[in-house]
């Protein structure tokens, strides 16, 4: 389809606050970068009703809605990470509508159609006017099943956000009315506040511009359907000069993997007595729960994290609580940098090295491969691995028996996954390499499972395994196994 | 139901969804050969399907359709 850009903007952090503000979606999903991390956008991403904005404005401005805006349908396909540039394509127009897109580095993440016309003089889902009213809040209010939305209804008012949409997105008030981009900034507070609030993503939304002079104060909405299998929340809008549909998905909560105390209740206190394990990647998901073992069995862990500090001393805390103070430290690392220098503040010799460390898995990406993708699963699950062994190996002296987590998927790699199945198998052919020389350091292989961690959550239902259930026996090999033997 | 009409009706729920009349549906395209068909709009799609011709798949089918032809097959034998 041919398209020609009409403008492009990199929405920053004051751009984020400033919609958070005006629409009052606060959802830590778009202001706070460290809760977005374990969502499956992976970064605090942009409101993508801002984004819309924005283009309907910018659309305004070029003068292509002359004629009269009768309708707006729009479907949010990926994310918009905060910081990134998109572009606003222009794509297919008559006389009866406008298509364009937002695109990011060749990727469409939101398609807008715009109807050309008049709005309707009323009618619609008028909602009834009883419904109460649902006031701003500095939380989102937290659902973890669709069901649990069944029959939810409010009505908000439009008063507060109606106050800076002109200053910030004058042309789009001129064409559609002020209430109306009032109306549509509070969408994004419904989605992400309200219903499905907190674990929230915003689908789509179509509308109808209406004359209802007599509900020009507030928008009304209600649930009109949910599917458990998909976790989608279907919504009716209608006031403020709109009505329409509004479509969300209910993504699963960030993944809580065992507590100490559940994993103690399946290993022995003495079970890895005398062993010390580097965890690299082991703040979360199966780095944690890594630690955790070890930690249950008597064994020593340095647990390292790249960005989590956070949930690294919680970690800590966790297994100090329950097995001894001195159970488990933690040590920044990246894996992405030189190992020896960054593995000189360990005050131990390890026995045995856990390497978890991973960037974001699921990606974002235009085209079959992207090469840029693979060279930084490479540094990472590569050279990186690589560079741990040898500092770890020249700075003990000591044998050291490392587990490399491969993965199913090197076999049958899933749509999207060429660039991560290509780097863990050449994970594994180094791997081998190691295992033949004549080193310290032993290697084993484990192709994991999809199991149940940040990296693979996803909102359409994949099957995927208990963690614990698959990594229980994988650490019991590696700590039985000594590279001497 | 023949499989032409369900294959046209297909295409018509993914143009309505992508709003792209530009699609064309064959037995054989696979998702990732339609730009911006990604998991969320898949499930979109199924779910305004299932919508129009007052079916519903099971979770285990909607993940191991490996292209649109398998979709037609097996709204041929939900329909009969």
């Amino acid at each position: 389809m041919s398209s020609a850009t009409l403008a492009s903007k990199t929405f920053d952090s004051g751009d984020q606050a400033f919609f958070a503000g005006l629409s009052g979606d606060f959802n830590p999903i778009h202001m706070d970068p460290r809760v977005a991390r374990r969502t499956q956008a992976g970064a605090a991403v942009v409101h993508g009703m801002h984004a819309v904005l924005w283009s309907l404005d910018r659309l305004a401005e070029s003068g292509v809605v002359r004629g009269g805006i009768a309708g707006l349908k729009v479907q949010f396909a990926k994310f918009i990470p905060v910081g990134s540039e998109v572009s606003l394509d222009l794509g297919r127009q008559d006389d009866k509508s406008i298509r364009a897109e937002l695109v990011l580095g060749g990727l469409t993440t939101t398609v807008l159609n715009v109807s050309l016309g008049k709005a309707k003089a009323g009618g619609g889902t008028v909602l009834p006017q009883d419904f109460p009213e649902t006031g701003l809040a500095d939380r989102p209010v937290e659902f973890v099943e669709p069901g649990a939305v069944a029959g939810l209804s409010g009505r908000m008012d439009i008063a507060g956000p109606a106050r800076g949409i002109e200053d910030r997105f004058p042309h789009a008030a001129a064409a559609f009315g002020r209430g109306r981009v009032a109306a549509l900034a509070l969408l994004s507070r419904l989605v992400g506040m309200i219903c499905p609030g907190l674990h929230s993503i915003f689908a789509a939304f179509a509308i109808d511009l209406i004359e209802t002079p007599q509900r020009e104060g507030a928008l009304w909405f209600r649930v009109s359907g949910t599917d458990e299998r998909f976790r989608m929340i279907r919504m009716a809008v209608n006031g403020a000069g709109i009505d329409g549909s509004v479509q969300a998905f209910l993504r699963w909560p960030p993944v809580v993997q065992a507590s100490m105390s559940d994993v103690a209740k399946l290993v022995a206190p003495t079970e890895f007595r005398g062993s010390t394990a580097l965890v690299v990647g082991g703040s979360r998901g199966l780095g944690a729960l890594t630690s955790k073992v070890i930690s249950a069995g008597g064994g020593k862990v340095v647990a390292t994290y790249a960005t989590g500090r956070d949930e690294a001393e919680q970690l800590a805390d966790e297994i100090g609580t329950h097995a001894s103070q001195d159970a488990c430290r933690v040590i920044p690392y990246d894996a992405r940098r030189g190992a020896s220098g960054q593995l000189a503040m360990l005050a131990c010799e390890p026995s045995h090295l856990y390497y978890f460390a991973t960037p974001p898995i699921a990606r974002q990406k235009e085209g079959l491969f992207v090469p840029s993708l693979f060279d930084e699963f490479i540094q990472v699950y590569v050279k990186g691995f690589y560079d741990c062994c040898c500092a770890l190996g020249e700075r003990t002296g000591r044998p050291l028996t490392a587990f490399y987590p491969s993965s199913v998927f090197v076999e049958d790699a899933p749509a999207g996954l060429a660039e991560y199945s290509m780097a863990k198998m050449a994970g594994e052919n180094l791997c081998n390499s190691m295992n033949r020389s004549v080193g310290r350091v032993r290697v084993i292989v484990g192709r994991l499972p999809r199991l149940r961690t940040d990296q693979t959550a996803t909102v359409p239902p994949v099957e995927s395994s208990d963690p614990l259930e698959a990594m229980l026996p994988i650490i019991r090999r590696v700590q039985s196994s000594r590279p001497d033997s | 139901m023949a499989d032409q009409e369900i294959l046209d009706l297909l295409t018509r729920v993914l143009r309505d969804l992508l709003m792209d009349d530009s699609i064309a549906l064959t037995m054989t395209t696979r998702r990732e050969e339609v730009r911006n068909w990604d998991s969320l709009v898949y499930i979109n799609f199924i779910v305004a399907v299932e919508i129009e011709l007052g079916i519903k798949f099971k979770i285990a089918d909607v993940e191991s359709f490996a292209n649109v032809g398998e979709i037609v097959a097996k709204i041929r034998t939900m329909l009969k």
